[in-house]
C-alpha cells in the first residue's frame, strides 16, 4: 500500500469562479448581444441622425430601431434575474446540489465565487456596452457638445446609479433564491423581493396620503431614501429624477444643480450600505439553509407567509379607502393559488386561510391607524432644523419654478411657516378664533390663499415634500427671509438675464446662458409701470450682464428696512421689479437713458382696477376643491389684524375666484394710480388697507396710512 | 480513517440517521448495506461534507468532514444520478473536476477512459446509463482522492462493464491505499470488493464488520432429528432450540427437515445441537443477500409483511 494522497488545503475560489462563469457561457453571450444591441447601437442612431441633419438636413426618423436597441437594453438590464438563477441553480435543482456541494469549497468561497461570477456575467457587458457608447460618441461629432455642457459627466453618474441598481437587483434575486428550494417558488421569490420592498414602502406612503393627511404630499415618496435607496425599482426611480433634475439644470440656468449635488453621493452611500447588508443577509440566509432543503417550496416558510402579507399589503393599500371587500375578493383568490401551489395540493389549506385572515386584519388594523392618527402623525410632524440642509421653495412668488435655498435664514422661516400652518390647522384653540363663512356670501372679500411646496433636504440625502394651500397672512417672514437671501438675488439676475436674451431671440429659445451670452446681439431691455406701459432700452450682451449684476448687488446689499418701506419704480420684463432702494441698478438704467420722473409721468391710466377690502379669509383645506366640508370650511379671521405678504410682487392666478361682489371698481385715476405706485412690497404683522387687483392680475397691497386712506377715499368715489 | 460517532441526522421531523457508529479503517473497501430509506445515502452525504450532522460527529481523519476544504479534497463522492452532468462532454466534465481536484492525473484518466472507451468530445447527454456512470467513475479515480464515495456505484452498468469498474477500483486501492465506501442493493458486488460492511436500518446500524466474519457468524442449518422409541417424529421447537443455546433468526419445518437460520459460528451451532444427536446436521454459510434478509426479518422489515400490509 502506498501513503494517502497529500492535499494541501488550497481555496479553489477562483477555480470556481472563473468555472461558473465559463459554465454560464451561452446565457453570457445572449447577454453580450443584447448589451452591445442597446446603449452601442442607441449612440450609433444619434450620431447618424445628427449628421443627417446638420449635413442633409434631413430628419430621418430611427424611431423603430431606437425601439429595438432600448428594448434590447432593457432585457439586457433584465436578464440579471436569470443570470442569478443559472449561478444558483443548485439552490433548487435537487440533482446539482450533491455535484455542488460535495466540491472542495467551503460555503463562504461557494457562496461569494457564486455571487461574484453572477455579478461579474451581468455587469461586465453591460459596463463594456456603455464604454463602447461613449467611445462612439465621443469619437462621432458628439464630442464637443458632451465635454462643453458637461453632459459627459450626468452620464458618467447616471451610469453609476444604473450599475448600482443592477447590483441591487442581482443581489435581492440572490436572496429571493436563497430562500427558494424549487425553480417555480425561487422565479417567484425573486419577483417578490424586488417588487416587495419598493411596494411596501409606497403602497404605505399611499395609505398615509390616502387618509388626506394634511399637506403630505405622494411625491415625497421618489426623494425618499427609503424607497428610492432600498431596492432597484426606487433606483430606477430615482434615475429618473436625477437625469430629469440634471438635465433640467443643463437647460435652464435659473436652476442649482442642488438635487443633485445635495442627493447624489449620499444616495450612493445609502445605497452601497443598503447593498452591503443585501449581500450579507444572502450570505447568511445561504450559509444557513441545509443542502437538503433543495425541493422544498420555501426554505424558509416564515418568508413566505411575510411575502403574502406584504403583498396583501399592497393590494389592500389601494382598495381599502374605496373597495375593500373587492381587494379582499382578489387578495383570497391569488392566496388560494400561491397557497395551493406552495403546498403542492389542498392538504392543510386552513392554514393559509387563518394566514389570510391574519394579513388582512393586519393591513385594516395599520388601515384604521393610519387614519385615526392622521398618518401616523406625520401630518402634524415639522422638520427639525438641524436636520435640514437646504429647502426648495415652489410659490408664486418665484419667478422660476422652483429655488433652491442653503440660506438658514430662509430655511428656519420655512420651518416656521410650516409650523404655523400645522398649529393652524390642528390648534383647536387657534381655530376657535375663525368663524366659518357662507362662501355664497355677499360680502366684500378677497379669497386669500397661496399655494406653498416645501421640499426638505435633510442631511440624511433624504427629502420630505409638504404641500400646503394657506393664506399669506402667515408667509410675511418667509417671502422676507427669501427676498433678503443672496441665492434669490443670484438666481433673479440669471433668470432676469435669460430672460432679455430670449425676448430678443426672435423665437430662439436659449436654455443656456453661456450660449445665450455668446449668440445674442444687441437686446431691447422692457421696463413696466404698474398698467404694463413699457419703455425700451437698447444693450449690448455684456452692458445686459452689467445690469443684472447691479440688479444682484442691490439685493445683496438690501436690509429688512430698506425692503419693508420700499416701493415698486419699475418691472423688468413686466415680473422681476426694480425697487426704488435698488440705487445702483437705478443708477446704471439712467446711465442707459432711462429717465424715472418721465417714465412715471407717462403712467397710462385709461384701465380699470378692482379694491378690496383685505384678505380676511382663512382656508384650512389642503386640496382647494374638496368637498369635505370641514376641511373646505371657509372661514374668517376675527380680529387677526395683520396680512403680510407680497402681493406687489406676483400675479394671483385665479384670481377669478375672489369674490367680486363687494369690491369696488374703478377706472384708474389719479389717486387710484397714486395707490398703485404707493403698493407695498411687504407687510408684516399689519393689516393692509386694501387690495387692488389689476385686469392683469397683479395684485397690489396698500399700507394703512394717513395718505393712503386719502387716497383710497378719492379713488373710491369715482366709480367706472 | 473515517469515523462516525453517534451521528444524528434528521430531515424535518424524520430522523434519518439515529445515533449512527462506524469506524472505516483506511485503504479499506467498506460496503453501506440497507433498506430503501435506512440512510446509506446520507452517510455517504454527511461523508463528502454536503449535509452537516445534527448531532454526533462525522470525522475524516480526525477532522470534521463538514465545511472542511481539506477533507474534501480528498474526498469524492459520486450519487446515484447522472442527470446532471448531460450538458457536458466527458472532456469538460473532467476539466470541470481537474480544477478542483490538485492530484488529478490526466494519464490515469487516459487509460482509465480507454478502458472502458468512452468517446471525448460527444455530449454525456448522449451516453446511456452506464457510460454516463462509467464516466464520472473513472474521473473519480483520476482526482487521485483518498477516499472514493460510491452511491449505487454499478446501476446501469452491464455485466462486463461492471468488472471492469471493479476491477479499476481495486486497483486503485492496491495502488495508492484508496477508501472506498459503497453503497449498494446489489450485494453480490459489495460481496466481492468490500472488507467490511455496514448494515443500516430505520436509522440504526444493524451491524458493521468484517464481512467475513459477518458471513461465519450467520448459518443456514438443515438438521433432521432422530424419531422417539414409539416412532413418533421428534419434537423441537423454536424455544428449544434457543434455550439450547442458538440465536435463531429465521426457523421453519417441513415435515421432519429444519430449516433455522442462526446466528453464531459453526462450532458453537454444531455444539449446541450436539446433546439432541440430529441425524442430519448441515451448516451452510449465507451469502450476503440472505444475511441482508433475515437480519432485517428480524427488525420487521420482511417481504410477507410488506404484502400484508
Amino acid at each position: 500500500m502506498t501513503a494517502a494522497t497529500s492535499t494541501k488545503n488550497k481555496s479553489f475560489f477562483g477555480t470556481r469562479f472563473f468555472g461558473s462563469i465559463l459554465e454560464s457561457k451561452k446565457l453570457l453571450i445572449v447577454h453580450c448581444i443584447l448589451s452591445l444591441l442597446g446603449l452601442p447601437v442607441m449612440a450609433i442612431l444619434v450620431l447618424v441622425s445628427q449628421y443627417e441633419l446638420k449635413h442633409n438636413n434631413i430628419n430621418i426618423d430611427y424611431d423603430s430601431f431606437f425601439a429595438i436597441s432600448f428594448v434590447a437594453l432593457i432585457i439586457s438590464l433584465g436578464m440579471g434575474f436569470l443570470i442569478a438563477l443559472f449561478h444558483f441553480n443548485y439552490l433548487y435543482k435537487k440533482t446539482l446540489t450533491d455535484m455542488n456541494y460535495s466540491l472542495p469549497l467551503n460555503t463562504k468561497e461557494r457562496f461569494f465565487a457564486d455571487y461574484l461570477s453572477g455579478l461579474a456575467a451581468y455587469m461586465i457587458p453591460v459596463m463594456c456596452s456603455a464604454l463602447i457608447a461613449l467611445i462612439i460618441l465621443i469619437c462621432g461629432n458628439a464630442a464637443d457638445h458632451l465635454l462643453e455642457n458637461t453632459i459627459i459627466w450626468v452620464l458618467i453618474k447616471a451610469g453609476v446609479i444604473v450599475l448600482l441598481a443592477m447590483v441591487m437587483f442581482y443581489t435581492l434575486s440572490v436572496i429571493g433564491i436563497c430562500f427558494a428550494g424549487s425553480t417555480f417558488e425561487a422565479i417567484f421569490s425573486i419577483f417578490a423581493v424586488n417588487l416587495l420592498i419598493p411596494g411596501v414602502v409606497a403602497c404605505f406612503w399611499i395609505m398615509i396620503c390616502s387618509e388626506n393627511a394634511f399637506g403630505i404630499d405622494e411625491e415625497s415618496i421618489i426623494y425618499s431614501t427609503v424607497f428610492n435607496g432600498t431596492s432597484p425599482a426606487g433606483a430606477v426611480a430615482f434615475f429618473g429624477l436625477f437625469m430629469e433634475r440634471s438635465f433640467r439644470f443643463q437647460y435652464d440656468i435659473v436652476w442649482d444643480s442642488v438635487y443633485i449635488d445635495h442627493s447624489y453621493i449620499r444616495w450612493l452611500i445609502t445605497a452601497i450600505i443598503i447593498i452591503a447588508v443585501y449581500i450579507f443577509a444572502a450570505f447568511m440566509l445561504y450559509k444557513h439553509r441545509k443542502a437538503e432543503d433543495v425541493s422544498k417550496p420555501y426554505v424558509y416558510k416564515s418568508f413566505y407567509y411575510i411575502m403574502m402579507t406584504c403583498a396583501v399589503f399592497c393590494v389592500l393599500s389601494l382598495f381599502v379607502k374605496d373597495d375593500l371587500f373587492a381587494g379582499i375578493i382578489i387578495c383570497a383568490i391569488c392566496w388560494f393559488i400561491m397557497d395551493v401551489i406552495t403546498r403542492r395540493g389542498f392538504k392543510q389549506l386552513w392554514k393559509g386561510a387563518l394566514g389570510f385572515a391574519a394579513a388582512v386584519a393586519f393591513v385594516i388594523v395599520t388601515s384604521g391607524i393610519c387614519e385615526s392618527t392622521e398618518g401616523f402623525g406625520i401630518a402634524k410632524r415639522v422638520p427639525n432644523p438641524t436636520v435640514v440642509e437646504g429647502v426648495e421653495l415652489n410659490m408664486p412668488m418665484n419667478y422660476s419654478a422652483q429655488v433652491y435655498f442653503r440660506d438658514r435664514d430662509v430655511i428656519n422661516a420655512a420651518i416656521k411657516l410650516n409650523k404655523d400652518i400645522v398649529d393652524r390647522a390642528y390648534d383647536d384653540d387657534l381655530m376657535s378664533k375663525y368663524e366659518i363663512l357662507n362662501s355664497n356670501n355677499s360680502e366684500n372679500y378677497f379669497y386669500d390663499h397661496m399655494n406653498i411646496n416645501i421640499t426638505y433636504y435633510k442631511t440624511s440625502g433624504s427629502a420630505s415634500i409638504r404641500d400646503y394651500m394657506t393664506t399669506t397672512d402667515i408667509a410675511g417672514e418667509l417671502m422676507e427671509a427669501i427676498f433678503l437671501s443672496d441665492e434669490y438675488a443670484e438666481s433673479l439676475s440669471k433668470q432676469l438675464e435669460l430672460m432679455i436674451y430670449n425676448s430678443n431671440s426672435n423665437g430662439t429659445y436659449y436654455s443656456s446662458l453661456s450660449d445665450a451670452r455668446k449668440i445674442s446681439k444687441n437686446c431691447n431691455v422692457y421696463l413696466y409701470d404698474m398698467t404694463q406701459h413699457s419703455t425700451t432700452i437698447r444693450m449690448q450682451p455684456s452692458e445686459v450682464q452689467e445690469l443684472c449684476r447691479s440688479m444682484m448687488n442691490d439685493m445683496k446689499n438690501m436690509t429688512a428696512e430698506k425692503l419693508e418701506n420700499s416701493k415698486i419704480v419699475v418691472k423688468f420684463m413686466g415680473d422681476i421689479p426694480i425697487l426704488d432702494c435698488y440705487q445702483e441698478t437705478l443708477s446704471y438704467l439712467a446711465e442707459k437713458g432711462f429717465n424715472r420722473e418721465k417714465f412715471e409721468d407717462e403712467f397710462y391710466a385709461d384701465n380699470t382696477i378692482s379694491i378690496f377690502s383685505p384678505p380676511v379669509y382663512y382656508s384650512r383645506v389642503q386640496q382647494f376643491y374638496n368637498q369635505d366640508f370641514e376641511r373646505n370650511s371657509i372661514q374668517k379671521i376675527n380680529n387677526i389684524s395683520y396680512v403680510s405678504t407680497f402681493y406687489a410682487m406676483y400675479d394671483i392666478y385665479d384670481y377669478g375666484y375672489a369674490n367680486t361682489t363687494g369690491s369696488k371698481t374703478v377706472r384708474i385715476n389719479s389717486a387710484a394710480l397714486q395707490l398703485m405706485k404707493n403698493a407695498s412690497v411687504v407687510l408684516k404683522n399689519e393689516k393692509p388697507l386694501a387690495v387692488i387687483l389689476d385686469n392683469e392680475g397683479s395684485v397690489f397691497l396698500i399700507k394703512d396710512t394717513p395718505e393712503n386712506q386719502a387716497l383710497l377715499k378719492e379713488a373710491t368715489q369715482n366709480k367706472e | 480513517m473515517i469515523e462516525l460517532k453517534n451521528t444524528v441526522k434528521k430531515f424535518d421531523n424524520y430522523s434519518a440517521l439515529d445515533g449512527v457508529d462506524i469506524k472505516i479503517e483506511t485503504g479499506t473497501a467498506f460496503g453501506l448495506l440497507g433498506s430503501n430509506g435506512a440512510g446509506k445515502s446520507t452517510i455517504l452525504r454527511l461523508l463528502s461534507g454536503i449535509y452537516s450532522p445534527d448531532g454526533g460527529e462525522v470525522l475524516i481523519d480526525g477532522q470534521p468532514a463538514f465545511d472542511n476544504t481539506a477533507n474534501k479534497q480528498r474526498v469524492f463522492f459520486i450519487n446515484d444520478e447522472t442527470v446532471q452532468f448531460g450538458s457536458y462532454t466527458l472532456k469538460r466534465l473532467k476539466d470541470y473536476y481537474k480544477g478542483y481536484y490538485p492530484n488529478f492525473s490526466e494519464k490515469d484518466f487516459e487509460s482509465l477512459r480507454k478502458k472502458v472507451n468512452l468517446p471525448l468530445d460527444k455530449k454525456i447527454t448522449t451516453f446511456s446509463k452506464g457510460m454516463k456512470r462509467q464516466a464520472i467513475v473513472i474521473i473519480g479515480l483520476a482526482c487521485h482522492t483518498d477516499y472514493l464515495l460510491l452511491d449505487e456505484a454499478f446501476d446501469g452498468l452491464d455485466p462486463t462493464m461492471r468488472i471492469i469498474v471493479k476491477k479499476m477500483i481495486v486497483d486503485a486501492m492496491l495502488d495508492r491505499n484508496l477508501t472506498t465506501v459503497i453503497s449498494s442493493h446489489n450485494l453480490k458486488e459489495i460481496n466481492e470488493i468490500c472488507d467490511t460492511a455496514a448494515l443500516i436500518h430505520e436509522g440504526k446500524v444493524v451491524f458493521s464488520r468484517d464481512i467475513d466474519s459477518v458471513k461465519s457468524n450467520i448459518h443456514k442449518v438443515q438438521v433432521v432429528f432422530p424419531k422417539n422409541e414409539d416412532g413418533s417424529s421428534s419434537e423441537h421447537s423454536k424455544e428449544d432450540l434457543e434455550k439450547a443455546g442458538l440465536d435463531i433468526l429465521h426457523f421453519e419445518r417441513s415435515q421432519s427437515i429444519y430449516y433455522i437460520i442462526s446466528k453464531g459460528d459453526e462450532e458453537t451451532i454444531r455444539t449446541a445441537f450436539a446433546p439432541m444427536r440430529p441425524m442430519l446436521l448441515e451448516i451452510i454459510p449465507l451469502t450476503l443477500e440472505e444475511i441482508f434478509i433475515y437480519e432485517l426479518e428480524v427488525l420487521g422489515y420482511d417481504s410477507s409483511n410488506i404484502n400484508e400490509e
